[in-house]
C-alpha cells in the first residue's frame, strides 16, 4: 500500500513537470486571449506588393520571393478557381503569395500581428508539420494526458493523506457542482 | 507562535487541486480534441429538429445587427448571432443564425406578417463539453455563465500556484527542493526556447 502511494506520488510529480512545460505557456497565452479587449488581435503591419513575372516556373517564383521577402513558416497551398495561394504561417506572422489565374503578375501580402495575435497563434498552434511542430505536437499531447493523470493521482493522494475528508470533500463537491450546473445550464437555457 | 507554512501550503495545494479537478479533466479532453479532431466527438448530421413560428414586433429600419439582436432578445435565445449568416433576401425576409454550444438556430423573420420561423439543430454533447475550454462566459441571454468565468480564473490561479507550491512541497530537504527548481527552470527554458524557435522559423 505504501509502495502504491509512493508510486502515485511520483506519478503526480512527474506529470506536473510535463504539464509545467506546456501548461504554464498555455495559461499565459490563454489569459491574453480571454482579455481580448485589452490585447487586440489585429495586425500591426500589413504590406501588399505586386510583381510582374516572366517565364519562370511557379516553384522558382515562390522560392525567389521567399528568399527576397524572408518568408518563413508552415507552407499551405490552395488552388482555387481564380487563383493559387501559397500561405506561410508562423505565430504572429502570415504571408501570402497569390498567383491570379490568367495574369502575368503575382501578389505578395505580408502581415505582422500584434502581441495579442502572437499569443493567440501560439495558443492555437496545432499539427505535426515539420520537426519543431512535431516536438510541439508531442509535448501538447503529453500535457493533455498528463492532465488526466495529474488530476486522478491528486485525487488519490488526497484520499490517502487526509483522515478527515470533510474539507477536501467540500472542495471536490464544489468543483463537481459548478461543472454539472454549467453543463445543465447550457443544455436547458440554450 | 511559529506559523506552519508547509502545512498551510499543503492544504492550499490539496484543496485548490480538488476545486480544479473537473476543469483540468475537461481542459485535457478538449485540448486533445483540438489537436486530433476525434470523429466520435464531431457533430453528426442531425437534421433540423424543431421548427416553430412566433409573432414578433421588430423595426425593419434598424441595421442588420440591431435587428438580429432584437429578434434574439425577443425570442430569449442564448448564444451569439452570426453576422456572416445574417442578410435580407429579395422577398424582404430577414435571415440570421444564432449559435451556442448546444444548438444552432436558423431564424427567418418576415417583416410583412411579423412572423419568425425558427429551425433548431442540436449539436453533440462533446461539443458542449469542448466549448467549456477557456469559456469566458459572456454569452448573451445566459447570465449565470459568469460562474464558469469566475471558476476559470480561479483554476488558472490555482494551477499556477500548485506548480510552484508542488515543487516546494516535493521535499522538505533543501537539496531536493533545489533539484526540483532546477528541473522546473530547465523545462520552462526548453519550452520558451521552442516557442522562440517556432516564432523565428515557423
Amino acid at each position: 500500500m505504501v509502495k502504491m502511494f509512493s508510486l502515485v506520488r511520483k506519478l503526480h510529480l512527474y506529470t506536473a513537470f510535463t504539464i509545467a512545460a506546456f501548461l504554464l505557456m498555455y495559461f499565459v497565452t490563454g489569459s491574453v486571449i480571454i482579455m481580448g479587449e485589452t490585447f487586440s488581435r489585429k495586425s500591426i503591419r500589413e504590406t501588399s506588393e505586386k510583381q510582374f513575372i516572366g517565364n519562370e516556373s511557379e516553384f522558382a517564383i515562390v522560392a525567389r520571393l521567399c528568399k527576397q521577402f524572408q518568408i518563413r513558416g508552415e507552407e499551405r497551398k490552395k488552388i482555387e478557381e481564380k487563383q493559387t495561394v501559397y500561405s506561410y504561417l508562423r505565430p504572429g506572422y502570415r504571408a501570402e503569395i497569390i498567383f491570379p489565374a490568367n495574369e502575368d503578375s503575382v501578389v505578395i501580402n505580408l502581415s505582422q500581428g500584434s502581441f495579442g495575435k502572437l499569443m493567440n497563434d501560439f495558443h492555437r498552434l496545432r499539427g505535426f508539420n515539420g520537426l519543431a511542430h512535431i516536438v510541439w505536437g508531442v509535448l501538447y499531447d503529453l500535457s493533455c494526458i498528463a492532465l488526466f493523470l495529474f488530476g486522478l493521482s491528486g485525487l488519490y493522494l488526497w484520499w490517502k493523506i487526509e483522515k478527515n475528508k470533510l474539507a477536501g470533500g467540500f472542495f471536490f463537491l464544489t468543483s463537481t457542482a459548478i461543472t454539472v450546473f454549467t453543463i445543465w445550464y447550457l443544455i436547458t437555457v440554450c | 507562535m511559529k506559523i506552519k507554512w508547509r502545512k498551510i501550503l499543503l492544504k492550499i495545494h490539496l484543496y485548490g487541486g480538488l476545486l480544479c479537478f473537473w476543469y483540468l479533466l475537461i481542459f485535457g479532453i478538449s485540448a486533445l480534441y483540438f489537436q486530433h479532431h476525434f470523429r466520435f466527438m464531431e457533430n453528426k448530421n442531425i437534421p433540423a429538429l424543431v421548427s416553430t413560428k412566433k409573432q414578433l414586433r421588430i423595426d425593419p429600419a434598424n441595421t442588420d445587427s440591431v435587428v438580429a439582436t432584437n429578434i434574439q432578445n425577443s425570442l430569449d435565445v442564448a448564444g451569439w448571432y452570426l453576422p456572416w449568416e445574417t442578410y435580407r433576401d429579395s422577398a424582404g425576409n430577414f435571415h440570421t443564425m444564432i449559435a451556442n454550444p448546444q444548438w444552432d438556430y436558423s431564424i427567418v423573420y418576415n417583416f410583412q406578417n411579423s412572423i419568425s420561423t425558427i429551425s433548431a439543430k442540436q449539436k453533440s454533447f462533446w461539443n458542449l463539453l469542448i466549448a467549456l475550454h477557456g469559456f469566458a462566459g459572456k454569452m448573451p441571454n445566459a447570465p449565470l455563465l459568469f460562474i464558469w468565468n469566475i471558476y476559470t480564473y480561479v483554476c488558472i490561479a490555482v494551477v499556477l500556484l500548485s506548480i510552484f507550491s508542488g515543487i516546494w512541497l516535493w521535499s522538505g530537504r533543501k537539496r531536493q527542493r533545489l533539484t526540483g527548481w532546477l528541473i522546473f527552470s530547465g523545462i520552462i527554458f526548453l519550452s520558451f526556447s521552442l516557442m522562440i524557435f517556432i516564432y523565428k522559423h515557423g
